[in-house]
């Protein structure tokens, strides 16, 4: 059998080639636009929370304590992690940082200890499933419009990129909402925080296996 | 990659194609096919599936083509080019081998059990190839059997082999190719 090439594939090329002349390569997934549409989601997201359940009264008294700082930095810092994660996942050659996850990924375990420490919560707390139904409920609408940007790329792994997807708009929803959220122990945050910014996640792993190959 | 990607020809010529150069991009594109079409050529054929081979250059190509902007100009071509291939060349593994009509060793009737010629055909040029690595006597018993459709008492006939021997025989026989066509998958999706 020969390696000779066959008219079509020449004829596939001409076709290409003048694709490539009436219309040049795509412009508009640039980094700063990327950036700008992730910042209207967060305020939109704040927007929503204040309007809805109010900010914390406290807020700025509280941001000087350690315990709030942990939280919002936890969902801050995983938001942060899995945005970068989404973009370079993304594209075919750019790998995915592991030390990104350093961070986000210290503050969980902290609190895991802490929480183990101080073991003061019940199942039943009503407050804690209104943070995982507003977390997720955020989160889903925004891992559609995610999904909507990553089916544009080519994702080398799709159930990573939306798995990296929805940890991002979990994470940006749990910023938000840890502007509202009254409850800083340890427990809390390992009982609610952590399962909220993981269920999106997972949902945009399972969506991503079927929905982000190309 | 430490490689200056100016000092690469074919990172150059998507340079120039990005920037709306078609002749550019014409020419770019021939060269990534030859490259695409040599380093696939083994690995089809490997899996029973030389024939096959450009109309995946053409897939891969097409894919080139439409995610092109998640290239990075600033790095070198060719590693972005060999993720995309290698994508489309695992998705294609993975749809070749999950077809029906591969060898099974439970199953005495004809091996294609599709309708049309064309699949019977392919399925007949895959299986080519493994066969010629087996015994000659164990191809000419799945040959006789499966693509010839004989009963066992012709093939016994045939070879002067009484119906057990026949039948244990081919059992074997289908075993090995079992076995040969599952490795090659295991090695197309490891590389």
């Amino acid at each position: 059998m020969s390696l000779a090439p066959r008219p079509s594939t020449s004829q596939l090329i001409a076709t290409l080639s003048s694709h490539m002349a009436t219309a040049p390569a795509v412009t508009y997934f640039t980094p700063v636009l990327f950036g700008t549409v992730i910042l209207l989601i967060l305020i939109l997201f704040i927007s929503i929370i204040a309007l809805e359940l109010g900010l914390r009264p406290d807020l700025l008294n509280a941001l000087g304590h350690l315990d709030y700082i942990n939280k919002l930095a936890l969902a801050a810092l995983t938001a942060i992690g899995a945005i970068w994660a989404m973009w370079r996942s993304a594209r075919p050659t750019a790998l995915v940082a592991k030390l990104a996850w350093m961070a986000p990924l210290t503050i969980a375990l902290a609190s895991f200890a802490q929480a183990i420490a101080q073991p003061a919560l019940t199942p039943n707390d009503q407050s804690g499933w209104a943070c995982l139904a507003y977390v997720t409920g955020l989160s889903l609408p925004a891992l559609a419009l995610a999904f909507c940007y990553l089916r544009q790329m080519a994702p080398l792994k799709p159930a990573w990129s939306g798995f990296w997807a929805g940890l991002a708009c979990s994470g940006l929803a749990a910023t938000a909402y840890a502007l509202h959220c009254p409850n800083d122990t340890a427990s809390y945050v390992v009982m609610w925080y952590i399962p909220a910014l993981l269920l999106p996640a997972f949902i945009g792993s399972i969506a991503g296996r079927y929905l982000l190959r190309w | 990659m430490t490689a200056n990607p100016h000092n690469d020809s074919l990172t150059a010529l998507m340079h120039l194609a990005l920037a709306g150069d078609a002749t550019a991009y014409q020419r770019l594109l021939h060269a990534l096919a030859q490259l695409l079409r040599h380093s696939l050529w083994h690995k089809m054929r490997q899996i029973g599936a030389g024939d096959d081979t450009e109309d995946l250059v053409q897939d891969i190509l097409i894919a080139l083509h439409n995610k092109k902007h998640t290239y990075d100009v600033s790095q070198p071509l060719l590693p972005w080019v060999r993720a995309i291939a290698h994508y489309k060349w695992v998705d294609y593994v993975r749809l070749k081998m999950r077809r029906p009509t591969t060898v099974d060793v439970d199953d005495i009737t004809l091996l294609a059990d599709a309708t049309d010629i064309a699949a019977h055909n392919s399925v007949i040029k895959d299986v080519t190839y493994f066969l010629d690595q087996l015994p000659p006597q164990q191809a000419e018993l799945v040959r006789l059997a499966k693509l010839h459709g004989h009963s066992m008492n012709e093939i016994s006939a045939r070879m002067q082999l009484s119906v057990t021997a026949v039948k244990v025989s081919l059992h074997r026989a289908m075993h090995k190719l079992k076995a040969m066509a599952h490795s090659a998958q295991i090695k197309a999706e490891e590389e």
